[in-house]
């Protein structure tokens, strides 16, 4: 029983909205454009599967900790700060590279609709714009926000389902690759979980009051039900589309899609409705992770100029300078330079499945701590299908990575990256240990 | 100290700093304070940059427009009074807060300026 349904349906949007953005067409298109491409609506349904069982977890931790820190609160009241730290850099890491990918994205379908020569201004200006909004504290009205989600996904489902009858039976010649190959399917079953990215950030950023916050589990799993439909249905038109049209080289398939269905009138639509989404995901986005360095900053793990300068309008203004000009720049890199946005979309769904794999296991960990106090009220997932799914997932991930055969460059990089990343997590726990037993023995 | 004490003192202690009035002085939250264990409920009335009045009333739950921070009133009296951040509080699950991401940041604001963490 739904408590509060206005709230439902609003974080509904918010997290279908979140997972929702122009990469997710062009991860669609790379999953069709491999080996096993033929199987990507399958592949969606088993990555689907699998984050409905991550969903139930995130349900089960949200309800463990209500009105908390969303992720931040979890991990590290499951697995300590340094863990917490590392999945919190994760997730902005993640970002950045999102905001890279869908900056490129943008550029690409405004210059060809608009005949721009210069992306790279309009990705400028977008950020500055969303930057602005967060600047002032605003987010998108309540209301706003539910419609443009809504109307995204059924005008997207109409065009893909105009695609689907206007696609001529005879010339089903198919252009997708059709060979059953174990590793390219579990690449795809990878890059799949990036569609589904986003959906558990309303845990931290819905503002919910008390009787909606009860219905965070249920938002969860439904935002999955949700994407896990739309992306079936769209996948299986696109799937009749690229039969016909072996152009599935195109990174922005949906706008294609939308001029074979209805013209140049209905790639206009489509932008329009995918921009909308865009700005609104990357407010949220914003929103949501600027308060979670400042909470991190607070607590001692970050630079203190994090969390001692706040504006009037209540936002705190060097993570959100840092994390808009560094997304900012990334994107704009992106525009410029001939990056793969396909090795993005697979370090960043690399990412978050890792994540994901660690936000299974917590639910189970902080089980044995809570005891019997979250299954009075929720119906909790068996232990040992979230040992096998985390298993599987873990192994997996490892198994990619070993495979990926990444030119030295690339793997030099992300070596680097990681590093970096446990050096400065160990460093920011040590002076904060350090800080916290100086204050200890005062 | 009874929790309406630590209230009255913080209340105090906020009125008194002008640096807590610069930040609140447009701020007009239905802000409630609730101590889950004992049901002691308080709503902080702020007007022009002051907490006005502290008085006993119930948060209307369906209402997603109010502040509200509940916990155990050893954690409330605790994070009122200055011992305890309440940030490291909330992150770790002791404290709920509901309500718009503004509206916390601007509390934390307050807190950090009275207690300096």
């Amino acid at each position: 029983m739904i408590r509060d349904k206005k709230a439902f349906l609003s974080n509904l949007t918010l997290g279908v909205g979140m997972a929702l953005a122009v990469s997710c067409f062009a991860v669609l298109s790379q999953m069709f454009n491999h080996q096993s491409g033929i199987y990507t609506p399958y592949i969606i349904l088993l990555a689907g599967s699998i984050a409905y069982i991550v969903a139930k977890s995130v349900g089960e931790l949200s309800l463990m900790y209500p009105g908390a820190f969303g992720i931040w609160t979890y991990i590290r009241n499951a697995w300590g700060n340094f863990i917490g730290l590392g999945v919190v850099l994760g997730y902005v890491i993640m970002l950045l590279l999102v905001a890279g990918i869908e900056g490129k994205l943008l550029g690409q379908i405004f210059s060809v609709l608009f005949n721009i020569s210069h992306p790279a201004l309009i990705v400028t200006a977008l950020f500055l714009f969303v930057m602005g909004i967060n600047w002032y504290g605003l987010n998108f009205s309540k209301r706003a926000q539910i419609g443009m989600v809504l109307l995204l996904v059924f005008i997207s489902l109409l065009l893909a389902l105009l695609v689907w009858i206007k696609v001529p039976e005879e010339s089903a010649n198919s252009a997708i690759p059709a060979e059953t190959a174990l590793d390219s399917l579990l690449e795809m079953l990878i890059i799949a979980f990036f569609l589904f990215v986003g959906f558990e950030w309303t845990t931290n950023s819905a503002n919910t009051s008390r009787k909606a916050a009860g219905d965070i589990p249920k938002v969860l799993t439904a935002s999955i039900a949700v994407l896990v439909v739309y992306y079936f249905l769209f996948s299986v038109s696109m799937q009749a589309y690229l039969n016909h049209d072996t152009a599935h080289h195109s990174m922005t398939p949906h706008v294609s899609m939308a001029t074979y269905s209805l013209g140049e009138s209905g790639s206009f639509l489509i932008f329009v409705l995918s921009s909308l989404a865009v700005l609104s995901s990357f407010n949220v986005g914003l929103i949501g992770a600027t308060r979670l360095i400042y909470a991190v900053a607070r607590e001692g793990y970050l630079p203190e100029s994090f969390s001692s300068n706040i504006n009037r309008h209540g936002v705190p203004v060097w993570p959100l300078l840092f994390l808009g000009t560094s997304g900012l720049v990334i994107a704009v890199f992106c525009a410029i330079a001939e990056i793969d946005i396909a090795i993005l979309s697979e370090v960043a769904a690399l990412i978050i499945c890792l994540i994901y794999a660690i936000l299974l296991h917590t639910a189970l960990r902080l089980r044995t701590l809570h005891g019997e106090k979250v299954s009075k009220q929720q119906k909790l997932l068996p232990a040992p299908l979230i040992n096998i799914v985390t298993g599987l997932m873990v192994t997996v991930i490892v198994a990619i990575i070993a495979d990926k055969g990444w030119s030295f460059e690339i793997q030099f990089s992300l070596t680097v990256l990681f590093l970096v990343m446990v050096c400065a997590g160990l460093m920011i726990v040590n002076r904060y240990n350090k800080l916290f037993q100086k204050e200890k023995s005062q | 100290m009874s929790l309406e004490t630590v209230l009255g003192n913080f209340q105090q202690k906020a009125n008194n700093n002008q640096r807590v009035k610069s930040i609140i002085i447009n701020w007009k939250p239905r802000f409630f304070i609730e101590a889950q264990d004992t049901h002691l409920c308080y709503q902080l009335d702020i007007q022009d940059g002051q907490i006005a009045t502290i008085k006993p009333a119930d948060p209307d739950d369906n209402d997603d427009s109010i502040l509200l921070v509940c916990g155990k009133q050893q954690v409330l009296e605790s994070i009122f009074s200055g011992q305890l951040n309440p940030l490291s509080a909330y992150s770790s699950g002791q404290l709920e807060v509901y309500g718009e991401e503004a509206d916390k940041v601007k509390l934390d604001a307050v807190s950090l300026i009275l207690w300096g963490f």
